[in-house]
């Protein structure tokens, strides 16, 4: 894959349902994400609005109730969506890796890190001789080392459950860029940790994204994380993109009243009182609303929101924004 | 590990104090029961002096306590008093018969073990499918079927109608013997090079040790199922996916073992459920174990040996249970090593 | 008010979508009605119901199954199908009465212990439970049935005694780690009795395990009731019973099967329906998936 460098990462109207007793909950209706080779980009979004299913149907681990709409996932020009089992394996091993939210459910708890670490790069090594054992264990060592961790032959013989959550959730990063890969998926990585562990951890993830040229998709719930880490933004409000832009110029000038809002929940230094919080919640996925899905919540709601889905438009250089007041 | 072994001394330490507190039940139920004991035992025709003197013998005039004392000391010692069927000592019944039964629900344990499992694999591969519904039917079925109506329509089955395998009898066909060892004829068969008496020796325990298992078997694999199925949508193993591990490797090791722990670890209370289903599946087969001889006490009101039996069998289930903590643990790191988060 | 009803209906819709997702629970289901309406009716539904008792007709004796009856009749005329029917009426009555009187022993001493958890009462009551769980409830079952005079109010009882202990330890669990929780140490703070902690503040807890065990367990006691009567240690001929039936029927193998092969059949049917709408009840009780 090495010749096509510059092409990046694509997800085309993204739809995913999932089955259940009295219908389908469309949970993701729309999803469209853009990001050139090396881009870091901030997914952000409140809980349940369909962001880790995003992740997830990149790597193909969807579970089995949900069912794929339509949509492309493009990568270095093929889509990932119309891979095969082969193929699909090969993506895993060699281009795309996911972090994921909680890291004490995410290590098999019966077996020792080094058995995690060297089993789950066995497929991703060139190397096919019976040496490979041995230059797992290197880079696994290797990993754990670039992740910070303090005697990495000593964690390697550890259990997960012998591990604080900071450790463990840098020995997922660890296994995720032990070998070399190009696009990382980052679910919420800091969520499950205590606060004072969580800067640290999305400070390696942005540092070792740089070291390695990689393209990185962070999901967050978190502005401030989003203003330091990442170069673009999307907003993803109940399945749906509704704001996509390079991260100052959508912080600065949000061009859609969700984005507004969220950034309203930022509670200022300035002291102008305690954050809001935006009134309302997520609508039901059994029947969405049939024009824009933040019609419920949103101040400015006008027939045509009721009606029609907005689409996502160009507002500014690199800016899109998904509507109908926009320029209104 | 410190913990862990002060773990175990602790159990034990417990343990003893359940089986006192067991043998306090059996004890004082079996002598509240009305009538003499000593009449039961000797019968209607015995004359008054003979069963005063087992009275004094058996302390029956002294206050319960007393009674129980005296009973207590002798069980220690391994002597439970004569039995009124056999008229030898319970203890001597009890080292004859309980290798008989070992050894058939040892076998039915290994079939139930194996095939629980590969079945429950099996289901759990093919979620859904048409295998997976076929054993999940033969599941229902077989758990619901008592072992001992299994065991009265195989012999109606391999007894009757096709008679393939021996359905009455002892241990060993007659005129075939080997020399007691151990008192489990495979092993004494083995030991002696005997391997025309092993065979003999299988197929008679063959029929009731499949009647013992099934029931235990489909329960096996059911839970192995469930276990595999839940497990296959969690983190861990998407984590693993996602690293584009191979799927028979995820599936054979990080799937498999941590799913097979739960099953393992209800395996006491198999092997205790297949010693209940032995007192039934014995009678019918007519098998010469410590189930059946439990059974004949239990009708003729043989008191020594009900206690008896009822006390040994709470030591095997003590020393079963501890057992498969082991295995768990040793299976399991987050016990063995002491947890951090759970 | 009619919103709320509504959605009560939906709620049901929606436990009854999530039970009869499963095929096999409704098969459960419709055993269990067939079973209980042909057991409560059994003297006007079953073709011959004098024969449930000590009837003998040896004219009709051994007969194979055929039109007149259906499942053949035993050695002294009586009708096979007639017999299975009084006999799962005996079935069901010695498992509701079982469960009617363990359960709720069980569980309110389980409860007690868990809400005194640390004291003396505790202490008592689960190192009791202890002892009679240490050997299997079935042989526990069998050797205090043996010591009593063999019938059915005495397998039930035998029964009974060897079955509590399972509800005690479960009810304790539940009680044990809630009644840590702030709103039972409040209830008891703001001088709640103990009989309203109990039964207001615990019990709603305890009682869908409790349930679920239940629903479970009905197939369970009427296998130990089948062993015992099997064994003649429950109900007495000529009354019935799917154990009684079967041994007295294993004399008259191979030839005439029928006298043991209904009656197997009958105990497979009656608990796999029990088990079947157990496992889709405890589907349901189970915290909610989704």
């Amino acid at each position: 894959m090495g010749s096509e460098k510059n092409t990046g990462f694509e997800i085309k109207d993204l739809k995913i349902s999932f089955k259940v007793f009295n219908g389908e909950l469309k949970v993701i209706d729309g999803v469209n994400i853009k990001l050139n080779r090396g881009e870091r980009m901030g997914l952000v979004g409140e809980a349940g609005c369909g962001k880790t299913t995003t992740l997830k149907s990149v790597l193909g681990i969807l579970p089995k109730q949900a069912m794929l709409k339509s949509g492309q996932i493009m990568f270095n020009g093929e889509d990932v969506l119309k891979f095969n089992s082969a193929q699909m394996q090969k993506f895993r091993q060699e281009s795309c890796a996911m972090v994921f939210q909680d890291p004490s459910s995410a290590l098999n708890p019966i077996f020792k890190v080094k058995d995690l670490m060297i089993n789950g790069m066995r497929n991703s090594l060139n190397t096919k001789d019976k040496s490979w054992e041995k230059e797992a264990y290197g880079r696994a060592v290797k990993a754990l080392g670039e992740v910070m961790l303090p005697d990495p032959k000593r964690i390697m013989e550890n259990y997960p459950f012998q591990l604080s959550g900071g450790m463990r959730q840098r020995v997922c990063i660890a296994m995720a860029l032990a070998t070399d890969r190009h696009l990382l998926l980052a679910d919420e990585p800091t969520t499950s940790l205590d606060v004072t562990i969580q800067e640290q951890i999305l400070h390696l993830i942005h540092k070792l994204s740089v070291e390695k040229d990689m393209s990185l998709v962070l999901v967050t719930h978190s502005m401030g994380v989003i203003r330091e880490m990442t170069d673009r933004v999307s907003i993803m409000y109940a399945g749906t993109i509704m704001e996509v832009g390079d991260t100052k110029d959508v912080l600065e000038n949000p061009g859609h009243p969700y984005t507004r809002a969220l950034i309203d929940c930022i509670p200022k230094l300035t002291g102008d009182g305690v954050a809001e919080g935006i009134p309302g919640r997520v609508p039901d996925y059994l029947n969405p609303p049939k024009g824009c899905r933040y019609v419920e919540r949103c101040p400015k709601a006008t027939a045509v929101c009721r009606e029609e889905k907005p689409q996502l438009v160009e507002c500014g250089p690199n800016h899109m924004v998904a509507c109908h007041n926009f320029g209104r | 590990m410190r913990e862990y072994v002060k773990y175990f001394v602790k159990r034990i330490g417990f343990s003893i104090f359940v089986l006192i507190g067991l043998s306090i039940v059996i004890f004082f139920i079996s002598r509240v029961v009305p009538g003499d004991p000593a009449r039961i035992s000797l019968g209607p025709n015995a004359t008054e002096e003979a069963v005063q003197q087992l009275r004094t013998k058996m302390h029956l005039d002294d206050p319960l306590l007393l009674q129980y004392v005296y009973w207590m000391e002798g069980a220690v010692q391994g002597d439970f008093g004569d039995s009124l069927m056999t008229k030898r000592s319970v203890i001597e019944d009890v080292r004859e018969f309980l290798p008989a039964s070992l050894e058939l629900i040892f076998l039915a344990a290994l079939i139930h073990i194996i095939f629980g499992m590969v079945l429950g694999v099996v289901s759990a591969k093919y979620n859904g499918k048409w295998p997976d519904t076929v054993i999940r039917i033969f599941s229902y079925v077989g758990i619901a079927a008592p072992p001992f109506v299994m065991a009265v329509l195989f012999l109606l089955i391999f007894g009757y109608w096709i008679p393939i395998l021996p359905s009455i009898g002892g241990r060993l066909s007659p005129g075939i013997t080997v020399p007691t060892v151990t008192g489990f004829v495979s092993v004494d068969s083995l030991i002696s090079g005997n391997f025309h008496a092993l065979s003999d020796n299988f197929v008679h325990l063959i029929l009731p040790a499949i009647a013992l298992a099934l029931g235990n078997m489909f329960q096996e694999a059911r839970i192995t199922r469930s276990t595999m199925v839940d497990n296959s949508g969690k983190d861990y193993i998407l984590m693993m996916r996602s690293q584009g591990v191979k799927n028979g490797l995820i599936n054979r090791k990080y799937l498999f073992k941590p799913s097979v722990i739960p099953t393992i670890s209800i395996m006491a209370l198999d092997f205790s459920s297949m010693f209940c289903n032995a007192f039934l599946v014995e009678t019918i087969f007519t098998y010469p174990g410590l189930s059946r001889y439990a059974i004949n006490a239990m009708l003729r009101n043989d008191l020594n040996a009900v206690c008896a039996v009822v006390l040994i069998l709470g030591i095997i289930f003590i020393i079963a249970n501890i057992a498969v903590d082991i295995i768990v643990s040793i299976l399991d790191p987050r016990i063995s090593i002491g947890s951090g988060g759970n | 008010m009619e919103k709320k009803q509504s959605k009560k209906v939906l709620t049901w819709k929606k436990q009854w979508y999530r039970f009869s997702r499963n095929k096999m629970s409704v098969a459960g289901l419709v055993i269990v009605i067939l079973v209980i309406f042909a057991a409560v009716f059994s003297p006007f539904i079953t073709p011959y119901p004098q024969h449930a008792g000590a009837f003998t007709d040896y004219a009709s004796a051994n007969m194979a199954p055929g039109s007149e009856h259906l499942f053949g009749t035993d050695y002294i005329g009586r009708d096979i199908l007639t017999r299975v029917i009084f006999a799962f009426r005996n079935a069901l009555k010695m498992a509701v009465i079982v469960l009617v009187i363990s359960v709720p022993v069980g569980s309110v001493l389980g409860m007690i212990a868990g809400i005194r958890q640390g004291t003396w009462i505790d202490t008592l009551i689960m190192r009791i439970t202890d002892v009679f769980l240490s050997v299997p409830s079935m042989i526990l079952a069998l050797a205090i049935a043996s010591i009593l005079k063999p019938n059915l109010t005495n397998a039930m009882l035998a029964i009974t005694i060897s079955w509590w202990p399972w509800y005690c330890r479960l009810a304790y669990g539940t009680a044990r780690s809630i009644s840590r929780d702030n709103y039972v140490r409040y209830a008891e703070l703001t001088g709640g009795s103990f009989v309203h902690i109990v039964f207001k503040e615990i019990l709603p807890n305890c009682i869908s395990p409790i349930l679920t065990k239940m629903t479970l367990d009905v197939g369970w006691v009427i296998m130990t009731g089948a062993s015992l009567s099997y064994v003649g240690l429950g109900e007495q001929a000529p009354v019935p019973a799917l154990g009684n039936m079967i041994s007295a029927g294993i004399k008259y193998l191979p030839n005439q099967w029928w006298n043991t092969v209904f009656p197997a059949i009958g105990i497979i049917v009656i608990i796999l329906g029990f088990n079947l709408l157990g496992d889709g009840i405890s589907d349901l009780l189970a915290v909610e998936e989704d």
